[in-house]
């Protein structure tokens, strides 16, 4: 059995059918779909049981009503992308920098960038925008239009 | 008694824009935080605006050191969510661009490690060297920054066989110099002293703080990208993944060098066994919905483009960690407990690339209170208040203010 259907089926037996979607879309990727409140069990899951020890980055992306989070690991030779939604209507997020130190950054990216809050991060600072960028205007979702120049 | 001294944006010892706030408690470094931005461009929103064509030259421009490593990851994922069978032939040709790129990038920081420990000959020797591989970029593909070789589906140009002589004829050259200068690292002893011990990052520590590159190869972790999650020509190449248990800046130094002999080697590889054929498929302008998340082996370590498109000839979302990002928190980690004077070097040791890291300041603002320009006499006055702002704070010894 390959390591993505082992992962696969590791994961489906930890946590039956909260976990939504698994796509495989070829060998050392997967892309697994689990509900916001889940995350953080999920994440406490692969590092305890399935060894993964390292987080490559966290992408966030206006998709209209919500705002798609994936935190990509990477765990057995695979990269593991882990897939959510957060309403924008209330979008906050649990961090998850006690459990992986090296999300500290990426965090901090992605709340100045798409305006998602994250709750206790230790630092909460701006990472990439000005200090004199407006509060509430962020740069990344899809209603900020570019003036051209 | 604790000091905070604040050091950049603009500082000399830093080549590009970055701001640490270090808190000294004598000589050694009690805390440090480092403020990221200062070169932040847009890059994730510009490529929304463009096409996948424009994108390969927009990704291009991310970094001025290695570029032929963000555009081949752009369009490699590019090519994997169209399905694309490239031609062997223009794989090859796309990695050896590779590992000229990595070659010239850690030729290049050998000799600002050099320049930061003091040791200014080893910058002038490693700087003149490094013309060669320059040369033969430029041989290649008329450029010797922003070489522009990839497209989707390919390499934009061949490589003839009358230029394949001077090719390894140049590789010959870069190795003899690299092997001197590994053996310079490994004995010279003011190199030696400067080096050794110096911002130690334990693996466990490197592990944790999810370090990538040959910061974590110098600290014994062993993941290469090119390796452990191949791509291009890659899998039909012979070399080894080089470590390094040192742990210090020593350590990182002896991984990037052997990893330049390595480079050498692929280089002949290639060359001597480069495959006939086409060097590009044809490529659709418009790219069916879905996702990618492409992966490739910087100079600097682990780079990632996530790509989504939605069925139009742009894409939906670009996102792009550079291994710049992934390394800061393990040189914070390095820096603390150590001396001031170690700053430039420990900092210097991961290879920062701060075009890279910040990548994404927009491109033109709306709300009003920034002006898209500022005259000179503004910019100074506004740099004087940021500096105010920023005034170094000792609770005894209150350092006037020299900006009135």
């Amino acid at each position: 059995m390959s390591v993505e259907s082992d992962i696969q089926n590791k994961l489906k037996e930890a946590f039956a059918e909260q976990i939504t979607e698994v796509k495989i879309p070829r060998e050392r990727r997967m892309f697994v779909q689990v509900p916001l409140p889940l995350v953080k069990q999920v994440i406490e899951y692969l590092k305890q049981d399935l060894g993964m020890s390292h987080i490559t980055t966290i992408t966030a992306i206006d998709v209209g009503e919500d705002i798609e989070v994936l935190y990509h690991f990477f765990c057995q030779g695979l990269t593991l992308s882990l897939r959510t939604f957060v309403p924008k209507a209330n979008p906050v997020i649990d961090t998850i920098t006690p459990i992986m130190p090296g999300a500290i950054l990426y965090e901090r990216e992605i709340q100045g960038l798409l305006g998602l809050k994250v709750k206790e991060h230790p630092d909460p600072r701006r990472l990439v925008l000005p200090e004199d960028w407006e509060e509430g205007v962020y740069p990344l979702r899809k209603d900020y239009k570019v003036k051209e120049g | 008694m604790a000091v905070t001294i604040p050091i950049g944006p603009q500082h000399p010892a830093l080549k590009e824009p970055i701001n640490l706030t270090v808190t000294l408690d004598g000589e050694q470094i009690a805390d440090i935080d480092i403020r990221l931005g200062y070169n932040h461009r847009g890059i994730e929103k510009g490529a929304e605006l463009g096409n996948y064509i424009q994108d390969i030259y927009l990704t291009s421009r991310v970094c001025g050191i290695c570029s032929m490593a963000h555009s081949t990851t752009f369009s490699q994922g590019v090519e994997e969510l169209l399905g694309l069978e490239l031609p062997k032939r223009g794989l090859f040709i796309r990695t050896l661009i590779c590992e000229l790129e990595r070659i010239h990038s850690h030729l290049l920081w050998l000799g600002i490690a050099g320049h930061e420990l003091g040791f200014d000959t080893l910058f002038m020797y490693s700087w003149r060297d490094r013309e060669i591989v320059m040369d033969l970029l430029e041989l290649i593909s008329g450029n010797r920054v922003n070489y522009e070789m990839n497209t989707i589906g390919g390499v934009r140009r061949d490589i003839s066989d009358e230029v394949r002589p001077q090719i390894l004829q140049g590789i010959k050259q870069l190795e003899e110099r690299t092997k001197y200068y590994l053996e310079v690292a490994s004995t010279e002893v003011t190199f030696l002293r400067r080096t050794e011990g110096v911002g130690m990052l334990p693996k466990e520590k490197a592990i944790e703080l999810c370090a990538v590159g040959p910061t974590a190869r110098g600290s014994g972790v062993e993941y290469d990208v090119r390796k452990h999650d191949p791509f291009a020509a890659y899998p039909y190449l012979d070399f080894k993944v080089i470590t390094s248990d040192l742990c210090d800046v020593l350590g990182r130094t002896v991984v990037r060098v052997l990893e330049v002999l390595e480079s050498c080697k692929m280089c002949r590889q290639i060359i001597e066994e480069l495959p006939q054929g086409e060097i590009k498929a044809k490529a659709p302008r418009k790219v069916p919905p879905g996702e990618v998340l492409s992966k490739n082996e910087a100079p600097r370590g682990e780079l990632i483009h996530y790509i989504r498109s939605n069925g139009t000839d742009h894409p939906e979302r670009v996102k792009i960690r550079a291994p710049t990002l992934a390394n800061i928190p393990s040189v914070i980690h390095s820096l603390k407990g150590g001396y001031i004077a170690d700053i430039p070097i420990v900092f210097a040791a991961i290879d920062p690339c701060l075009a890279c890291m910040d990548r994404t300041i927009l491109l033109d603002i709306e709300n009003g209170k920034r002006k898209d320009t500022m005259r000179w006499e503004e910019l100074r006055k506004y740099s004087i208040t940021w500096y105010k702002g920023k005034e170094i704070r000792n609770p005894k010894y209150q350092i006037q203010n020299k900006f009135k």
